[in-house]
Order: structure tokens, then sequence, then C-alpha cells
């Protein structure tokens, strides 16, 4: 009798959460979106990236812009016929303080199950990309990189030995990115050193996907080059100081020490100490890729950061003309800063989105990514590019810049090979 | 009845804050989960006679409940909406979405409360309830929309390890503070066996074993050296190896190994080739791939499932919730057997144990082996779950925050530790990232249009960022937990004896004569 | 026979050694011949240690006073220092002072960050163990641990925060979760070349403030422990809080004088280590306070010279370990050091072996 009674008991429960909540799902547009305007569309554009923990500093630049991109258009696409959202997903935990494996998977996830989605901005990481692309692959949805390089993630040969299909599922690409690979970046900056008559050159990573990727291109090319590479080993990004390494590195008399890394690792205390064990500015030269390439890193080191070279996959803001130069100068009006370089890209990433819905002006996953995989001649803020059958912009002329009075300043123009 | 109704307003505040936060039909889900559970909680350590007493007081318990969810839709659809730049909602839908939470917490109340009344087949029967929730949770999930799924199943991964360490801090009284060593030693071994890094692709279910197996043992090796160490030069020395551990599978990428005899005398002779080279001879042998981890690892497979897939969830959730009730029944099997009871000696008092005749080195390896071993468990899942890992996963802050889990829950208490678990990632995981965004898109639309002084405004927008305040409120959340319940959520019931100092009891004795 | 045994074991040792540590960086023939070829870079190494390992010393003296008295791994203790650097930082930033000001200029602003951020950082503290250690103090020995570490979550959120001020204080500069630029305000003059003498090893004037204001901090807190009433008072209750407590010591207030003293010390390190490594950052907390908490158990934690011992010991270590083996696998081999250290000396170094009492 009781146990009849229980299994009863245990029947109805769930029958009647799932009933009732079965019944109530039938209503259309149960959440959220009711209420809305009626005749416009909504759609989303997500990003990805980590929001918490010490990328921060990068990731709230691509977020501004690609808030940028939405505000000039009043968050409107098709002549205000399409609303445009716009949620910023963290792919960081605050117990870690840095992206997370599964809270990536997660976010591409939900953002394949929210059905207003259609663009996906990010990873920060290339490791991160590795998991989202193929889950994002599988819903048709497309994914706009700003920051990852590591060439594996597009282009055939250049990865392990099954990449880069084994991210892409269904067979169609779904990923492109506006930055230059490690490729282009690591050669322009082995090929700038030479011309800046450098010899010996000693190479530091920060051990990362990204950092150690450009390092290896760049000791690779600069052997070929001809430069004499007197090292190359990863640092600890966590530690509080270089010294030892630095005194090390000084016994070895190089002309330069190239950094492949971003700034977020250290790179300001590097430069320090590389100063502070007395490897003057004017004997031993620092260079690092678009990474460094920030007001962060001049904050960082200070009046040690006078003469530091980076190269940058496009041409900086105050060099451009046209769109580029309104968009820096609006840039700087609005968050009362200078423009980054993953402002840029976070910029370009976003409009190259925009111009995707602009021109399918529906919600629909596989045209919207078509769009933006047969981006061509698009005139942005980094210049006039296309996205090539891989998913990688057309760039190829880099940017070398110096700083100069506590500023980067353009320098010359670098072609990869 | 203070505790009762405390407890009450706590479960209801979170049904609110769940609410608000989330919208939509996430008040019917969490009043179904919250409803059951305040209902039981009502009724703890009450003589319920009767079917009858238990519907009153789960009823009771339910219907509060859900008079929050009702007042929080209420609040959530009219007011928090529009000052967060959606539109509000409809009477109707507010009234459709708060009144099915009520309903819901309330009939959930009722059904837990009846079988509360059901005698001497309660403690069965509650179980039985449990596992109807768990089971039906991520179908529920689906229906309502809400998205947990994913969450829970990290959530029920961190359980894993929070299980698993209890069995070294919790039962053994060694303080660990390196346990997300074994946790990557379990990936890794997955990684090892089941991808194409070293050409090894083997079955996930024979794999899963083979990667707990190796942590034990790696718990053993590792335990070893600590035998000697007391207390805090313990966790240190466990916080050095989680330091080592994820340093050289960083960095083991570039392998190539000479016979050093052979290697001095070729040196000698000026003839370097005369060393015998015996790993990485043509190249330098990558093993475990660097920062970029080894990517992809193989799935499991089942007959009528095909391989699990990363966006569906339901094949992963059952099985890594498989996993944690098998846990969490061998750990309770575990705790009563001889060997648990020699743990507790030897917390007690490890002098005292000895001399008992208890082996104090068996023993205290066989915690660390069996703690690593569901380290190993959760690491295979992981590896296989996310299909890569990399090495940064696994570093300080991964033991620290098992640790938090541990001794938040009630050391030594299998309930507790879970609901640590389940507190603590789901403010992470859930609550705070859901609170920032809430509480950005508020200052976005509600109180930056508003204030004139740009000065002011370029500080709200960039210093207040709530997006920026998630490890605020996450230390802030630690912090209050602990102060409010020191002694852990479910404390375990002799360390609650240890705690009560002997004068004060009778101290409290002398007063209340 | 038995004497065979040893000595195949270590030779079993030494043979692993030699084949597996080059793998790790631990190439013993190759680190033989770079030190015959230059002993320079040795001695060089050991001083930059010296210094470096007096950095981590400071901060680990806040460590062992607090676990002294309360036996508490004050997590938060790293954090509490970073933001004392935060406000050394913010005070020479309102002084307006830049790279490169002479010492006159920059000495007033030094004096007043000091005061400022040691000021700061004990008031922190000092409340931080009020409001949530205190009323931990009789649950089980664990919970103000995760009370400690709830509380360094939240220091390194205030760092962040402090940090993105930029509309008050430019020195921040752009970015919040960037590190930020510390004016170099101590005279950099290598004493060697100051004094004639031709060497390839630089010592200069910073390092030997750092080493003079480390021995300074650490025979006055010794001093202090060992011969004042208040020093007497604490060991007294760091010995046994009841007795104390029957002596006529107020033990809630030694206590918070500890907590005082150790974040006055947080403050004065965070000060410290702004003038010497020039860089602040939000993040710069967890990994300081990690060695400094490791060199405090490694020299005996509670033990004010085994603190000393154990950051100048991790200090040489990664030096050394920078210079000979690889610097990414430096900490991997300072903690594997630590381990062995430990377990041959299962009390740290200066530790006592207490006897357990049955």
């Amino acid at each position: 009798m009781i146990k009849c009674f229980s299994s009863i008991s245990l029947a109805v429960t769930s029958l009647a959460v799932s009933l009732i909540i079965g019944a109530c799902q039938n209503n259309p547009g149960s959440t959220g979106n009711a209420g809305g305007t009626g005749t416009s569309e909504r759609v989303k554009i997500v990003s990805s990236l980590p929001m918490t923990g010490s990328s921060l500093g990068q990731t709230q630049t691509v977020v501004n812009g690609i808030k940028q991109v939405l505000d000039e258009n009043q968050s409107t696409a098709c002549d205000g016929k399409v609303k445009i959202d716009y949620e910023v997903m963290d792919d960081a935990t605050a117990a870690a303080g840095k992206w997370d494996p599964a809270q990536e998977t997660a976010n591409a996830n939900q953002a394949v199950a929210d059905n207003a989605v259609v663009a996906y901005i990010g990873t920060f990481n290339s490791g991160a990309a590795k998991l989202s692309i193929p889950i994002l692959n599988q819903a048709d949805l497309v994914m706009v990189s700003p920051a990852n390089t590591y060439p594996g993630l597009t282009k055939p040969g250049a990865g392990e030995g099954n990449e880069p299909n084994i991210y892409y599922p269904n067979g169609k690409r779904n990923y492109a990115r506006v930055v230059p690979t490690d490729i282009l970046q690591g050669s322009a900056g082995a090929n700038w050193a030479k011309a800046l008559g450098v010899k010996k050159v000693y190479i530091l990573d920060d051990q990362e996907l990204y950092g150690k990727g450009i390092a290896d291109i760049f000791e690779k090319t600069a052997k070929e080059n001809g430069l004499q590479v007197l090292g190359h080993e990863g640092i600890d990004a966590k530690a509080s100081d270089y010294r030892a390494l630095m005194t090390k590195i000084r016994a070895l008399k190089p002309d330069l020490i190239y950094f492949g890394g971003i700034t977020q690792n250290n790179l300001g205390q590097l430069i320090k100490d590389a100063r502070n064990v007395g490897m003057k500015a004017d004997q031993v030269k620092i260079m690092g890729p678009d990474g460094t390439f920030e007001q962060a890193l001049i904050d960082a080191a200070g009046q040690d950061a006078e003469g530091y070279y980076a190269t940058f996959g496009g041409v900086p803001g105050e060099e451009l003309t046209g769109k580029g130069k309104t968009w820096y100068e609006n840039y700087k009006k609005k968050y009362n800063a200078e423009p980054e370089a993953y402002a840029a890209y976070g910029y370009e990433s976003a409009s190259v989105v925009m111009n995707a819905i602009n021109k399918v002006c529906k919600n629909d996953r596989a045209a919207i990514r078509d769009a933006v995989m047969g981006t061509k001649n698009f005139q942005g803020v980094l210049g006039t590019w296309s996205f090539d059958a891989n998913g990688d912009t057309s760039l190829s002329t880099l940017s070398g810049n110096a700083v100069k009075n506590g500023k980067f300043e353009f320098v010359t123009k670098l072609e990869a090979k | 009845m203070a505790q009762a109704i405390k407890s009450r307003n706590i479960l209801g505040a979170i049904a609110a804050l769940t609410v608000l936060l989330f919208g939509g039909w996430s008040g019917a889900v969490i009043g179904w989960l919250l409803g059951t559970g305040a209902a039981f909680i009502a009724c703890q350590g009450k003589k319920i006679t009767s079917a009858k007493t238990g519907i009153r007081l789960g009823v009771n318990a339910g219907l509060g409940l859900g008079i929050w969810i009702l007042i929080a839709s209420l609040v959530q659809g009219f007011l928090l909406l529009p000052t967060t730049g959606q539109s509000a909602l409809g009477i109707i839908q507010v009234l459709t979405l708060g009144g099915a939470g009520l309903v819901v917490a309330t009939l959930s109340g009722w059904l837990m409360g009846a079988a509360q009344g059901l005698g001497p087949r309660r403690q069965r029967i509650t179980v039985a309830f449990l596992a109807v929730i768990l089971i039906t949770f991520p179908l529920i999930d689906q229906l309502a929309d809400t998205n947990w799924t994913a969450t829970v199943i990290q959530i029920l991964i961190f359980a894993l390890l929070a299980l698993g360490l209890n069995i070294v801090v919790g039962y053994a009284g060694l303080l660990d503070l390196g346990y997300a060593a074994f946790f990557a030693i379990g990936a890794y071994t997955t990684g090892f066996l089941s991808s194409p890094q070293i050409n090894l692709e083997w079955n996930f279910w024979l794999v899963i074993w083979i990667a707990a197996a190796v942590a034990a043992v790696a718990g053993v090796i590792l335990g070893a050296p600590t035998l000697r160490l007391r207390g805090d030069y313990l966790a240190i020395v466990t916080l050095g190896f989680g330091e080592i551990v994820p340093v050289v599978f960083r960095n083991l990428t570039q392998i190539q190994i000479y016979e050093p005899i052979s290697k001095i005398f070729a040196s000698l002779l000026g003839q370097p080739k005369l060393a015998i080279c015996l790993v990485g001879c043509d190249r330098p042998f990558n093993l475990t791939g660097g920062e970029a981890g080894i990517n992809p690892i193989g799935r499991p497979a089942l007959p009528l499932i095909g391989t699990f897939q990363s966006g569906k969830y339901l094949p992963w959730y059952y099985l890594v919730l498989l996993l944690v009730v098998l846990s969490v029944l061998m750990i309770s099997r575990l705790r009563g057997s001889r060997l648990g009871r020699a743990w507790a000696a030897i917390r007690e008092d490890e002098l005292a144990a000895s001399a008992m005749g208890i082996n104090l080195v068996q023993t205290k390896l066989m915690a660390f082996a069996m703690g690593a071993f569901f380290a190993g468990f959760a690491g295979a899942f992981y590896g296989a779950y996310i299909s890569a890992i990399f090495p940064s996963v696994f570093d300080f802050s991964v033991s620290v925050i098992v640790l938090c889990m541990v001794i938040l829950g009630g050391l030594g208490n299998i309930t507790g530790v879970l609901l640590g678990c389940v507190i603590i990632m789901a403010a992470d995981r859930l609550y705070l990232p859901q609170l920032a965004q809430v509480l950005k898109s508020m200052l976005n639309t509600s109180v930056l249009p508003n204030v004139a002084n740009p000065a002011l405004r370029d500080f709200l927008a960039t210093s207040v960022d709530p997006l920026q305040m998630r490890l605020f409120l996450f230390g802030l959340t630690l912090v209050v937990m602990m102060i409010v319940r020191p002694e852990g959520l479910v404390p375990n019931a002799e360390r609650q004896a240890e705690l009560q100092s002997p004068d004060e009891e009778s101290l409290a004795e002398v007063r209340s004569l | 026979m038995k004497r065979w045994q040893n000595a195949i074991f270590y030779l079993v040792i030494v043979y692993l050694v030699l084949l597996l540590g080059p793998v790790a960086g631990l190439d013993i023939p190759r680190i033989i011949t770079e030190i015959a070829q230059s002993p320079a870079s040795l001695v060089q190494q050991l001083l930059v240690g010296l210094v470096n390992g007096a950095i981590i010393a400071i901060i680990a003296l806040g460590y062992t006073l607090v676990y002294g008295i309360i036996e508490l791994i004050n997590f938060a203790h790293g954090d509490l220092f970073m933001l004392g650097a935060f406000m050394s930082l913010t005070v020479v930033g309102a002084f307006g002072i830049q790279d490169g000001a002479s010492l006159q200029a920059s000495g007033l602003a030094m004096l007043v960050s000091l005061v400022l951020s040691a000021g700061v950082c004990a008031g922190l503290n000092v409340l931080t163990e009020r409001y949530a250690y205190r009323p931990l103090r009789n649950a089980s020995r664990l919970a103000p641990l995760i009370s400690a570490i709830g509380v360094s979550f939240i220091f390194i959120n205030l760092g962040l925060f402090w940090g993105g001020l930029r509309s008050f204080f430019p020195i921040m500069g752009a970015n919040a979760a960037s590190p930020k630029s510390f004016p170099d305000l101590l005279p950099r003059i290598d004493i060697l070349e100051a004094l004639g003498i031709e060497s390839n090893i630089e010592f200069t004037t910073k390092d030997l403030i750092v080493l003079v204001v480390a021995v300074v901090l650490m025979v006055g807190l010794q001093l202090f422990v060992q011969y004042t009433r208040l020093g007497k008072a604490m060991r007294a209750t760091a010995q046994n809080r009841e007795a104390a407590k029957i002596m006529g010591i107020n033990v809630d207030q030694i206590i918070a004088l500890t907590f005082l003293i150790g974040g006055a010390l947080a403050g004065a390190a965070g000060l410290l280590v702004g003038l010497y490594n020039n860089t602040v950052v939000f993040t710069m907390g967890f990994t300081a306070g990690l060695r400094a908490f490791t060199a405090a158990v490694l020299g005996g934690i509670g033990n004010i010279i085994g603190a000393m011992l154990g950051g100048i010991l991790i200090g040489v270590l990664s030096a050394l370990s920078d210079q000979y083996l690889s610097s990414r696998w430096t900490n991997a081999w300072v903690f594997a050091v630590l381990v062995l250290i430990l377990v041959f000396r299962p009390g740290g170094l200066l530790g006592e072996n207490v006897q357990e009492k049955v």
C-alpha cells in the first residue's frame, strides 16, 4: 500500500512538472522577446573572451571595439529592419582567473542553442578556438576571431597532421580571423630585425600558443636571414622579476631580444629588468609582436619602453586614411584613450559581421556565415583586405612601430616574405 | 524552529535571486528543486506520524518558497527587465511564469512532505526522490529552456574532485594543497591513451579505469615522501607537487635522452657522435604538446547512442552522474570500513593510533591513493568531455577551490561536501556571471544616461564594471559563508562534538541550573 | 654488505639523474663546463639571488608572524602586499614624481608613501582580522583558511578596481588590468665600478638598499619579539592562549597587534618592491605570496630568521636555475628542492623538531 503510494507520488511529481512546463513551452516566444518591436527581426552577436583575470586588459579593448561598431549603427542593420543585440560572454572563471576549457565549450554550446545568435566573435586564445570552432561549425554559426594567430586553425599543413580539417566536421569553413597569423608576424619581425642591422638575437617567449608560435617562426626566419640565434627560452609569465634571466642574457651580448607573447605576460617587467641589469637601449633592442603593440606596454614599462619595437598586422590608427581615420578619432573621443591593437581587431571583427548581416538581412546562420567567409575587398580600419579560402585575412602588409616619447610611432611598412 | 525559518528564508532568497537573474521558466525549475529541498528540511528532525502531518509541513515550506518566487517573478517581469534595457513582459505572461513557480514549488513540497510521512521507509523514499530529480533534471532543464545542464556537468566533475579530496583532508586529516596534480595526471593519462599524440587510441571505457589507477599510483608515489611531515609542512609539500606537475606536463615537449656514460666519453674524446641516443634521436620527442595540450582526445561511445557529441549534454550528464553516484557509494562504504576507521584514528591522534597498532605508512598512503583515484576519474572524464587538455587548467587555483568546497560543505561529510561543491560552482559559473551581466546592463540603460557629469560617467563606465567585480563577489561569498557556518554547511557529527569545548558545555549546564 | 647496497643505491640515483636530468635542464657536465668557463656569472647570479631572496623574505616575515601566533596561513597577505604597492604608486603619482627624479625630490614622496601604505595595510589587516578571522577563532583549524582565501580574492579585485581609477590617478595608465610602471627613484650606481674595481659583476646601490632594509626589518622584528613587553605577550599568546589570558594578557588585542605589524610590513614591502622591480600589477600578490609562504615554511614557520633564510635560499635557487638550467623549469626545481629539504628536515631549516607530547 505504502509502496504503491510512493511510486505514484514519484510518477506524479515528474509528470506534473513536465506537463506544466511542457504545456507552457508551446507558447510561442515564451521568454524575453514577446513584447518586442513587432515588425523588426532581432539577431544577436556574442563575444566569448576571458573577461576575468589578467587578459582583461586586451579583451576589454576588443569589447570596446565591438561596441563601437554597434553604437555607430545604433545596434541595427538593414536600415533599421534588423535589431542587433550584443552579449559579452566570459570564457574565464573567477576561480581560475583565466580562460577555462569547460567554460569556452559551454559558451559555444549556449550560442548554438540560442536561435537569435548569428555570429560568434572570439576567442582570445587559440587553444580556446580549437574547442569552439567544431561546435559552432556543426551549427553553421560563423566565428570571427580578433586575436587567434595559431596557423593550424586554418592553414592546411601549417599545424599538426590532421589540422585544420578536424576543426570543421561538416566540411564547410565557418571560421575567419582578422589578425594575420604567426607566420606573417614572426617572419616580418625577423626581416625587420635584419633591416635594423641586428646580428645576434636572443629569443624569449611566454610559453603560450600565440607567443611560442610567433617566437618559433621568428627563430626560423632569423636563421634563414643569417642572424645568429643565441638562445630561445620560455619564461615564467608569473615571475615577479627576470633579473637572473636578463643577467644571463647580458653575458651573451645580443643586439636584440625578441619576445614572443603578450604584454600581459609580464613584458613590462622583462623590459625593465633588461635595462635594470645594464643592457642599454642603444646597445640591445627589444622587439615583440602585435600582442605587445599597445599603450599598456608603455604604461607598464614607463621610460624603459623608449625604443621598443613592435610589429602589427595592419597600419596603426594615426597612419590611416579615410574610414580608418574616422574610426581612430571616434574611438579616442568615445573611450578617452588611444585605441590599441586589439581595439582595431575587435572593431574589424564586428564590422565584418555587421557587413554580412547587412547583406543577408535576416536571421539565417548559414547565409551570414557564407557572407562573412566571402568577404572581399573589405575597407576596414586595417586597410582594404579580403578573406581567403581558409578564412585568413589577405593583408600582408604589416607595420613596424617603435616607442618614441612615450607613444608608439609608425616607423616602416613590412612585408612578410 | 528558528533554524527552520532561517533555512526557509535562505532557500527563498536563493530562489528569488534565481528568478531575478535568469527570468523565464527558471522560477518553475528552481521551485521544483528547492521546493523538494525545503519540504525535506522542514520535516528534518521531526516525528512525522502520518502522511498528513508531512504534507502540512511540506506544503507550508513549498508555499513559502513559491511566494518568494511569485514576488520575484513580478519584480523581474515588471521592474527589472525595463531597467536592464529589455521590454517588460505582459501581465499574463508574468502571472503564468510566477504562478507556475508557485504551483510547482507547493506541489513538490506536498509530495516530499507526503513521502516524509511514510514512517520507516522515509529514508529510502527520500533517496528515490533525489534519484528522480537527478535523472529528470536535464529533461526538465531542456523543456524550461534554462540551459543549466552544461554547468551542472561541470559541477559534477568538481564533485568527483571534492569527494576525493574529502578522503584525504576530511577523513585522514592530511591537508593537501596540490590535489589538482592528480586531476592533471588522470586527464593526461587519458590524453596519452586515447589521442593521436602517441598513436594510442584506446577505448574510453578502459582508459578511464587506467587513468584512475595511474592517478592512485601517483598518489602513493607523491605521498611517500610526505609521511614524516605534519600539518602545514605536509600542506606545503603537496603544494609543491601541485606546482611541479603542471610544469612538467607543459615542458615535456622536446625530449631527447642520451645514455650519460657514453655521452661523457664522447664529449671527452671530442666525438659527439659516439653518444648513444635512447629517445627522440631524429627529432626531439613531443610527449605532452606543451601549452597547446593534447587535442583531440577520443570520446566515449555506446551502442545505442553512438559517440558522445560535445553539444548533446544528455549522455555526458548521465555518465558523470553515474560516476558521482558510484563514488559516493564507494566512499560511504569506505568510511565505515576498517580503513575508514583507521583514517579517523590517525586524524584524531596519530601517536595514539600507531600505539593501537595502526600501520601509519599504509593508512596514510591508502588515503592519498584513494583520494587520487577519484581525481583520476574526474580527470579522465574531463579530458574526454572537453576532448582536449591544457596544462594551465590544473594550477593551484583548482586545488584551492576544491579545498574550499570540502571545508565549506563540512569536512568529512559526503552530503556536506557535495553541497559545498554545488554552492561554490553554481556561484562561480552560474550566478555571478549572470549577476554581473544583469548589473552591467542595468548600469548601461538606467544609470549611465542619467549621469550628466562626463568625468563621473567615464568613471562609472570604466571602473565600476560589474563584469570586473566577479572575484570580489566570489571572495565575499566565501567569507560570508564561512562566518555564517564556521563548522561547514553540514558538519560531521563527530567533528561537531570535538569543536564544542567541554568547559563551555559545563558552563552552560551551570547556567541552566 | 650493507655498505655495498648503499653504494649501489646512490650510484643508481646518480646515473638516473644524469640520464633524465637533461630533459628538465639539469645537464650536469654542461653546467660544470659553464661554471668553469665563467665563474663571474656564478657570483653575479648569487648576488641577484640574494637580493631577490631578501625581497621574498620581507614578505615572508608577515606570513611567519601571523602563523606564529594563530597558526593561520594568511593567504591574503600576498595580496595585501600588492595593495601596499598600489598605495605607494598612488602617493608617488600624486606627488607628480617621474622616472629619474633626484633623491631629494623623491625622498619626501617615498617617506609619505611608506607611512601611508604601511598605515593603510596595517589598518586593512586589522579590519580583516576583526571581521573575517576572529569570528572563526574557535571553529575548525581550516575554516579561517577559507576565509583568508576569500579575503585574498577580495583584495585582488580591489587592486583591479584601484588600477582602473585613471580618472583620479593618471599614473594608473589607460587600462585597469595592465601592469603599471613604478617610477625608478632609488639611485642605481654600480658600487664596484664606483670603487674603481674592474669586474663583470654588477651590484648597485639599489640592491644594497634592499638588502639593508631587509636586514634592518628582520633584526628589528626579532628584537621586538624577543625583548619588548608586547613582544613577550605575543610569544606568550602564541605558546598558550589560555594561559596567556590567565596571566592578564589581552589576547584579542595582542592578536590584533600582530596583524597590525604584519600589515605594516606588507605595506613597507609593497613600497620596496615597487621601488625595486618598478612594476605594479594587481596579480603580483599571488605569486609573491606563494613564494614568500614557501620561504616561511622552508625556514621553519613561525621563525623570523628562518623566514629570511628560506627567502634567500629560494631567491638563490631560482637565480641559479635561470642561469644554468632553464627558466621554464625554474618553478619545478624550486619546489623540488623544497620537497627534498622538507623530507629530510620535516620542521623546516630552523624549525625545532617538536617531539609529540603524549
